[in-house]
């Protein structure tokens, strides 16, 4: 997994699951540019740059991130809320992919600003077609908001000095 | 001695011998002698008479003379008779002798006197006498000296009938007073001795002023005759009055020499007169009071006026005004005009009785007026009686009291009819008081004062005591009083007869505390105002009874509450804590136990993808039975899940379209239906208030079921329509209807559609969990319809459901709703 472009963070701290999806992401060719955090604590020192991840640049945000609730030390919630409430990283889509249907978490996921929420099919063969679509909208068909602009202003910035 | 025997001697011849005593001759002396002697004796003794009656005859010194001359004659002539048989001749002489010297000095004193009788006037005539007439009268006197004798005895006689009747007195021009006469002394009460020499101002009263004696002296002093009254002074200082006139002489040079006062009593006149005086005073100020009284009453009384008969000759202003009569209708008619009728004959008789006995009478009489109106008027009637003691006429003054009698008669209707009502009033009051004494309920009531007026016994026994006679301050106090917290007495203004008082309408729970009641007594008062017709308050009546007991029982009641709600509040707290276990339970159902499912089907199909090719066909034939075991415990999963959301799901009603909704489902359901021919009969179905997400579950069970169960059939046939039911429990409802020809269902296992995990069919010939109808089922009985099904095996099936909504109630939802957009 190198440094530099990076397409997807999954954030799934269960084995099978993240061996399933990473599966289903390679067959479809997406998962060349993938880091994955076991947990919320990791997911937010990534998604923000601290921690062991504090070499990282804001102006490298990943282009999708997959979001598991149920995880352990900060819950899925709590991560999609700091991303969200954040200017730098806002506009970072975030999906939602998770066992349950819940309605209270469907509406909490988008109210604190879930770009898509996707219950995980227990069929696997569903699960992978869900995920193929997933990638594909999000890493091919969306065009996410322009930041080569701010990011050379932002260098042009630091160079002046 | 010698004298005196000489004078009686007898030694003379009696005279008779020279009568020869020829008794013819001697009787004829004898008997003239005796009658000259007797009328000479007569005259002086007449004189004397006249004297002593006129004591202000002027020259009474004369008179005396005269008097003795005739004795003196008298005497010579008795001495005639004598010598006739006893020849005393000196003593005759004698006699003679003092005849002559008596004559011979009233002859001296009588000639120098005859010019001034002859300026003394008449008597009777002094007043109008001119001084020529006196001249004339002197003339004639002068003339009538001739005949003196005459003259003298006409003199003698006036002075005599003078001092007969009159005061007189001669003073001189100083007003020394030189002659009175006895009347003088005798009215003045001084003696003739202390009056002569005196002035005449012994005699003044004081009465007259100054310039009345100027005036008189004056006149007087003129030579003028005065005349006046005076009032003079007796010597014991009584008083009396004089008629006098005061004649100056005068002497031949016109000088008054001396005044001769004669004056006559007036005393008893002039004591008339004062009298007389006095009483016209008085009978004027009585006339003029007499005339103020009669003003008076005519002013304010009605006063008329009849004669003996009845018969009316006066009636003043106020009688006709009242009887509308004029006066000359009244006058001369009988006081019958005016009889009322009311009075009974014996009225009438008795008040005449009265009046004719001369006795004044008062009452009262009803009258009639001239238009026919009555009339009272209150009477006095007062007889006015003759010397003989019979009445003369009749005075009667009355005084109007019709008002007076008219608001008497009223009153005395009033107070008939007040006794009638009181007698009914008291029997009113005595059942009154036997209801209060009934009564249960305790009933007090007290005017605005505060005072009692009713306590009946439910009240005593209650309360423990009787009406006290207290200030509302101290009834609290009294009767013990206190607010629901047992220990504060209740505040005067709360309690509710005060507020009752006061017009407060009011209901009070009070607590009693006092020696006569149990322990914890409580009363509830309900107090309102006592009001008066006009919505006055004047009073306040309050019932209370004995709530002791209810309070008790309220208290366990409020106990019970208590800890019901207290074991309501454990339960819920259990309940809640239960949900939420049930809800943490399905939550994790739908992420833990679907998690190892989807890893149980992920990692058998990638073992089947990736290593298939090696496998025994029956190992691959294993590997798809995993995975179709998966996907059936995932389905399961999911329905359970769902329907557990079902029961927790809250109930959004809003008017719904069920056409467009069951469109929907077909359309979601369509993928089924690939290869198959199926008739969709949908007919209008009506809007509904229900909760759209849940009501959609229903139709996507019940078309799911019947494209499942008609699969089948060449032709499948669902039909979904509605009717309007009119029995009892579902009046006015919709009766929603799915109805299939599919492979249907035996009867005899209705009961078992609805149950959990119920199926009549084998899995292999229809797929199904047994999940559905139980989610249909509930979603039905939480909008409060039912649902219920028929079916014939090999015929087909038929669900039918209401969702517990009346038309109207649809109805006016959807005005609500079109009110809303609009």
């Amino acid at each position: 997994m190198n440094s530099g472009k990076l397409d997807i963070l999954l954030v799934e701290d269960n084995q099978n699951d993240m061996d399933l999806a990473l599966h289903a992401l390679r067959r479809e060719k997406l998962a060349n540019n993938i880091f994955v955090a076991r947990d919320g604590e990791e997911a937010l020192d990534f998604i923000f740059c601290r921690g062991v991840f504090a070499h990282r640049s804001f102006e490298r945000p990943p282009k999708l991130v997959l979001l598991d609730l149920k995880l352990p030390k900060v819950d899925g919630m709590e991560v999609l809320k700091q991303i969200k409430s954040d200017a730098r990283t806002k506009t970072i889509p975030v999906v939602i992919m998770t066992s349950s249907k819940e309605e209270r978490d469907l509406a909490a996921g988008y109210n604190l600003g879930a770009n898509s929420y996707i219950q995980k099919p227990v069929d696997f063969e569903q699960f992978r077609e869900t995920v193929k679509s997933v990638g594909l909208y999000w890493l091919v068909i969306n065009q996410p908001p322009v930041v080569e602009d701010s990011q050379h202003l932002a260098g042009t910035a630091h160079g002046s000095h | 001695m010698e004298f005196f025997n000489q004078l009686l001697s007898r030694d003379f011849r009696p005279h008779g011998f020279c009568y020869l005593w020829d008794p013819r001759i001697v009787w004829l002396h004898v008997i003239s002698d005796g009658l000259i002697t007797l009328s000479y004796y007569c005259i002086p003794i007449v004189l004397v008479y006249f004297i002593r009656k006129n004591r202000d005859l002027p020259f009474n010194r004369i008179f005396w003379m005269f008097g003795a001359f005739i004795l003196a004659c008298g005497t010579t002539h008795l001495m005639e008779i004598w010598n006739v048989w006893h020849g005393s001749y000196l003593l005759a002489g004698v006699i003679k002798a003092i005849t002559a010297a008596v004559s011979v000095i009233t002859a001296a004193i009588l000639i120098p006197l005859v010019t001034k009788v002859i300026s003394l006037p008449g008597r009777m005539d002094l007043q109008g006498r001119e001084i020529t007439e006196r001249a004339q009268a002197e003339e004639a006197l002068k003339e009538s000296l001739n005949a003196s004798e005459h003259a003298l005895k006409e003199l003698a006689d006036q002075k005599f009938a003078l001092d007969q009747h009159a005061i007189v007195a001669v003073t001189d021009v100083h007003g020394t007073i030189t002659y009175v006469n006895e009347k003088f002394c005798a009215i003045s009460q001084y003696p003739q001795e202390e009056l002569i020499g005196r002035n005449h101002r012994i005699l003044n009263s004081g009465y007259h002023s100054k310039d009345f004696f100027q005036q008189m002296n004056h006149t007087i002093a003129n030579g003028k005759v005065w005349r006046g009254e005076i009032k003079n002074r007796a010597k014991d200082g009584s008083i009396y009055w004089v008629d006098t006139t005061v004649v100056p002489s005068v002497s031949a040079e016109g000088k008054p020499r001396q005044y001769v006062a004669i004056r006559a009593d007036i005393t008893e006149r002039k004591r008339a007169e004062e009298a007389l005086q006095e009483s016209l005073a008085t009978s004027e100020t009585a006339l003029k009071e007499l005339a103020d009284q009669k003003f008076a009453l005519d002013q304010h009384a009605i006063v008329a006026v009849t004669d003996v008969q009845g018969t009316i000759t006066y009636v003043n202003d106020k009688f006709c005004t009242i009887s509308q009569y004029s006066e000359n209708e009244l006058i001369g008619q009988n006081h019958r005009i005016l009889n009322s009728g009311y009075h009974p004959k014996e009225f009438f008789q008795q008040m005449y009785h009265t009046i004719a006995n001369g006795k004044v009478w008062y009452g009262e009489i009803k009258n009639r007026a001239k238009d026919g109106s009555i009339y009272w008027v209150d009477t006095t009637i007062v007889p006015f009686v003759e010397a003989d003691g019979k009445p003369r006429q009749y005075v009667a003054i009355r005084a109007d009291i019709t008002e007076r009698k008219s608001a008497g008669e009223a009153l005395a209707a009033q107070t008939m009819e007040l006794s009638r009502s009181q007698q009914a009033l008291e029997a009113q009051s005595l059942m009154l008081q036997s209801v209060l004494d009934s009564m249960a309920e305790g009933l007090v009531a007290a005017d605005e004062q505060g005072k009692f007026l009713i306590w009946n016994r439910a009240a005593e026994r209650i309360v423990g005591y009787g009406p006290a006679d207290l200030p509302a301050e101290e009834w609290s106090e009294h009767y013990g009083n206190y607010l629901p917290d047992g220990v504060t007495p209740m505040p005067t203004e709360q309690l509710p007869l005060v507020r009752a008082i006061r017009g407060e309408a009011s209901s009070t729970e009070i607590f009693l505390r006092n020696p006569k009641v149990a322990e914890g007594t409580w009363i509830e008062a309900s107090g309102s105002p006592l009001k008066d017709k006009g919505g006055v308050v004047r009073g306040g009546v309050v019932a209370f009874r004995d709530i002791t007991k209810r309070k008790a029982d309220e208290r366990q009641i409020q106990e019970l509450n208590d800890e019901l709600e207290h074991r309501v509040g454990e339960r819920t707290a259990q309940l809640e804590a239960a949900n939420k276990e049930l809800e943490a339970f399905s939550y994790s159902v739908s992420h833990d136990l679907r998690a190892p499912l989807r890893h149980i089907s992920g990692f058998s199909q990638l073992l089947m993808e990736e290593f298939g090719s090696t496998l025994e066909p029956s190992a691959q034939q294993y590997l798809e039975r995993i995975q179709a075991g998966t996907q059936k415990m995932g389905q399961l999963v999911d329905e359970l899940l769902n329907l557990a959301r079902v029961g927790r799901h809250a109930l959004h009603l809003q008017p719904t379209q069920l056409n467009a909704m069951v469109a929907e489902v077909i359309a979601i359901l369509q993928p089924n239906c690939e290869g198959r021919q199926v008739e969709w009969m949908i007919a209008d179905l009506p809007a509904v208030a229900c909760d759209p997400v849940l009501v959609k579950q229903i139709f996507q069970n019940l078309l799911a079921n019947a494209l499942k169960f008609t699969r089948p059939r060449a032709r499948a046939v669902i039909e979904v329509s509605h009717k309007e039911v009119s029995h009892k429990e579902e009046d006015g409802q919709p009766v929603f209807m799915v109805r299939d020809n599919g492979v249907g269902f035996s009867m005899k296992y209705v009961d078992k559609l609805f149950g959990v995990f119920q199926r009549l069919h084998r899995s292999e010939e229809f797929e199904g969990t047994g999940i559905g109808l139980v989610t249909v089922q509930r979603i039905v009985r939480k909008h409060g319809g039912q649902v219920w099904a028929e079916g014939e095996l090999d015929k087909g099936a038929a669900f039918y459901f209401t969702l517990g909504m009346g038309k109207q109630t649809v109805s006016k939802i959807n005005a609500a709703t079109a009110g809303g957009r609009s």
